[in-house]
């Protein structure tokens, strides 16, 4: 959490299956106050909020993941057994727990609350969909089912707000109560007799029954792993000693499910009515074309083309803004701080830093709000399963389709969303491909590189042309390569059965504006200050690598030349003092740490049909891909204020003479496009990798392949393109 | 006929034959029970914890390389092959 609230605040954990309102609810109780919690270094995300109590006062709310029971299968889920059971450094110890559940699928709910009520938290029972229960002939008795339970029951209808009142109230009355005894419910008494068994001593390997339950009844579990991190062989024969004690014919999961189940049926019986039936719904009836073989695909494949064609145009006139807005921030800075290092470290670095981080801002809340929308109204899990099919083939399942689809905005969004995949292999594999999706901030280098170097020919007709065909390309390079990279970590690293796919398809339902927008504004948020303070420290790296040693001999040589140029009448004096000024900054930046490391690894890129000075702008964006742009605009003699729509910055590129002297053609231009898309060129990225897989090991497998595979992928293009002619006039 | 507190009423289609099938092979829009669902792996851990024990009312909604089986009033899409151990049996007619 960025901030801590005051200890004496109340904390309530909000828990509850997927697709259950839980966040509409959330932003109720919460509004505007939430927080995306982050520790560094650890893998934990959870939202928490404020929330005012009238008797208790202050209450801090912790949104947790949704999961379906306390058998946590993946990072996600076992951040909510963890919060849940007091396990998880950082978060606070739960006061109250507010259970949140279908009131139109109550049974399937009930099983996660039953293992919440033997935790011996104070708890609530939110019972939401009230509406949609009321519409499908189901009726709760609340007040019997109230007394059954022994906990406060509140019907809501959260999106449309009714019940939130009611339900303030009784977190506010049961705070002031004591907690209750733990529930018990219709576990075998060996099951339970074992799991007290195991908590129990000073050297007991958990600290509590319930969690002594799941680390029996789990096998593999994340919690088993733990206790058995310490307690070691022993401990794993003791388990399966006393597994074998309460069943030898059955699993345990099966004995554990079994008895909740008839738990439950007690509890609904005479207080549950209509579920009896499987009913019909008009979902089922949309599903019949979004899921079907050509239609449901034809669908994706135009939902698909639709968020691309809306990432990039209607971006486009708020990256002009805010692109303008920094240029007047620089010139102004300029003019107000006199020339030297500081200015130049001020307008260069810093202003050119944080506004080539915010300009991909527009782009970024465009995909989370498209991704957002899709969410929230239920669709991204029918294509998840759609996509499946081609995931499978590359030994993923549908779970890696989300963060794969983020990670077209940004990797760093598209790997913490992996934390949703519960198999460990699946997710590894998912986090080490998700970064050759093209992301945004290759966009710019796309853009600059195709404009000035692809012709506008038609292709197919006056729809796609030879332009747009090259952007497409470079897209699929990425996700192309991607499928042999993940067949064969699969096959090697990451070896494994594949495993089972399995997803709740929800109703689909209309999309709560509330929702959506606060996705977008956390999510984006979130880029900003984590992508901002990494790409900001490395333009500031940049930057002084890129100026010092700052040579007085040259300015000096170059003053001499202005005040020859006083000499020439006003009108042709302006045009060659500027030129006086592009040659003099080109002159430092060769002499600079960077010019003369480019200038020594140019064998290295001689290959590729690069000179120096692409090496050098190539070697310059490995913090930040971005980079690229302001770079080649210093070494192209314009200053560091180019950009990709620039034309001066696009002319200056095909007058450039490239290596041997030849000018930069075709091909090369593909080989810098080639490489820009398969290079691990982002600090932000490695960082992100460092938390979420938790090794240095990975973040150097992850860097090593992608960046051999971008220079085996530019030569081979380089190579190609030249054979084939494709070169300076034999192109366009 | 009560199955786990859940009275079975009239099923939308009555199914005369087969009886009794891997669930990857039911039909479509019928209605099944659950006769056999093998233990011990997470895929049928996690069914269980859905409520698709034996004994549960089910339909088949999707067929394909995915079906969309739906218990109580959830939906949940699976692959074909992951659910060939699953067994299910035709509804009893209604006394």
């Amino acid at each position: 959490m960025s901030e801590q609230l005051p200890p004496s605040g109340h904390a309530i954990a909000l828990v509850g299956n997927p697709n259950t309102g839980k966040t509409t609810l959330f932003n109720a109780l919460t509004g505007l106050s939430q927080r995306v919690g982050n520790y560094p270094g650890v893998t934990v995300q959870y939202h928490a909020g404020q929330a005012q109590l009238p008797q208790s006062g202050k209450a801090q709310i912790i949104d947790l993941p949704g999961t379906y029971s306390l058998s946590a299968s993946s990072p996600d889920e076992a951040v909510a057994v963890d919060v849940l059971l007091g396990q998880q450094a950082g978060a606070p110890p739960i006061d109250l727990v507010v259970a949140i559940a279908d009131a139109s699928n109550l049974r399937r709910h009930l099983y996660l609350l039953s293992q919440i009520l033997e935790t011996g938290h104070r708890v609530v029972l939110a019972l939401n969909m009230m509406d949609l229960a009321h519409e499908r002939d189901v009726h709760v008795d609340i007040d019997a089912l109230s007394s059954r339970l022994g906990i406060p029951i509140i019907p809501l209808t959260s999106h449309r707000g009714t019940g939130i009142d009611d339900l303030i109230d009784a977190i506010d009355s049961s705070l002031q109560r004591d907690r209750p005894q733990p529930t018990q419910t219709h576990l075998p008494r060996e099951l339970i007799a074992v799991a007290d068994e195991l908590c129990q001593g000073d050297d007991a390997p958990v600290e509590n029954s319930v969690e002594a339950l799941r680390v029996l009844v789990d096998v593999d579990g994340h919690l088993e792993q733990r206790a058995i991190a310490t307690g070691g062989q022993p401990l794993r024969l003791r388990l399966a000693e006393l597994r074998q004690a309460v069943s030898t014919d059955e699993p345990l999961s099966s004995v554990e499910s079994e008895a909740r189940y008839a738990w439950i049926s007690d509890i609904v019986a005479n207080t549950l009515r209509g579920d009896e039936k499987l009913r019909p719904r008009r979902s089922d009836q949309i599903d019949r074309i979004l899921t079907h073989r050509v239609a449901g695909l034809a669908v994706f494949i135009l939902i698909s083309a639709t968020t691309f064609q809306g990432i990039f145009t209607w971006s486009a006139p708020l990256m002009d803004a805010i692109d303008g807005l920094f240029r007047q921030l620089g010139d102004s800075a300029g003019r107000l701080i006199s020339e030297g290092p500081l200015q130049s470290l001020i307008v260069d670095g810093v202003i050119a830093g944080v506004g080539g981080v915010l300009i991909f801002v527009p782009q970024i809340a465009i995909l989370f709000l498209i991704i957002s929308l899709l969410e929230d109204c239920g669709y991204m899990a029918r294509a998840a399963m759609m996509m499946d099919r081609l995931l499978r083939f590359c030994g993923l399942s549908g779970r890696s389709f989300i963060p794969m689809l983020s990670s077209f905005a940004c990797a760093v969004p598209g790997i913490l969303a992996a934390r949703a995949i519960s198999d460990r292999r699946d997710r590894y594999v998912t986090i080490l491909v998700a970064p050759l999706m093209s992301c945004s901030a290759r966009l710019p280098v796309y853009v600059l590189f195709i404009a000035a170097f692809i012709p506008d020919r038609p292709v197919v007709g006056s729809w796609l042309g030879l332009q747009g065909l090259t952007l497409l390309a470079m897209y699929g390079v990425g996700a192309g390569v991607a499928i042999p990279v993940a067949m064969l970590l699969r096959r090697t690293l990451l070896r494994g059965e594949s495993t089972p796919f399995l997803i709740e398809l929800p109703s689909y339902k209309w999309p709560v504006p509330k929702v959506v927008l606060m996705q977008v504004y956390l999510n984006s948020r979130e880029f900003v200050v984590r992508a901002g303070s990494i790409i900001l420290a490395a333009t500031i790296i940049m930057w002084a690598l890129a100026y010092y040693p700052h040579s007085t001999q040259i300015t000096d040589d170059f003053d001499l030349r202005r005040q020859t140029a006083e000499q020439f009448p006003k009108k042709t004096r302006v045009d060659i003092l500027k030129a006086i000024d592009h040659a003099e900054s080109t002159a430092l930046l060769e002499h600079s740490y960077l010019g003369q490391a480019g200038h020594f690894i140019e064998p290295v890129v001689r290959p590729l049909g690069w000179d120096w000075r692409l090496g050098m702008a190539a070697l310059a964006s490995f913090p930040a891909r971005e980079l690229i742009i302001s770079t080649l605009g210093t070494i192209y003699s314009l200053g560091g204020d180019a950009d990709e729509t620039s034309q001066d910055l696009r002319s200056a590129l095909r007058a450039s003479p490239g290596a041997d002297g030849k000018p930069i053609d075709t091909p090369v231009a593909l080989s810098v496009m080639v490489f820009f898309a398969l290079c691990a060129q982002c600090t932000s990225t490695l960082a992100v990798i460092r938390r979420e897989m938790g090794s240095w090991g990975w973040v150097g497998l992850s860097f090593s392949y992608m960046t051999i595979l971008a220079y085996v992928g530019a030569f081979v293009v380089y190579q190609v393109a030249e054979y084939l002619g494709w070169g300076a006039g034999g192109f366009g | 006929m009560t199955v786990l507190g859940v009275t079975i009423g009239e099923p939308q289609k009555h199914v005369e034959e087969p009886s009794e099938a891997c669930l990857s092979d039911w039909r479509r829009d019928c209605d099944a029970i659950v006769l056999e669902l093998p233990g011990g792996d997470r895929l049928s851990a996690r069914l269980r914890e859905l409520g698709i024990l034996p004994g549960t009312l089910i339909r088949v909604l999707r067929t394909g390389a995915h079906l969309v089986v739906q218990t109580g009033d959830a939906r949940l899409a699976l692959r074909r092959e992951d659910c060939s151990a699953v067994r299910v049996g035709a509804v009893p007619a209604v006394a």
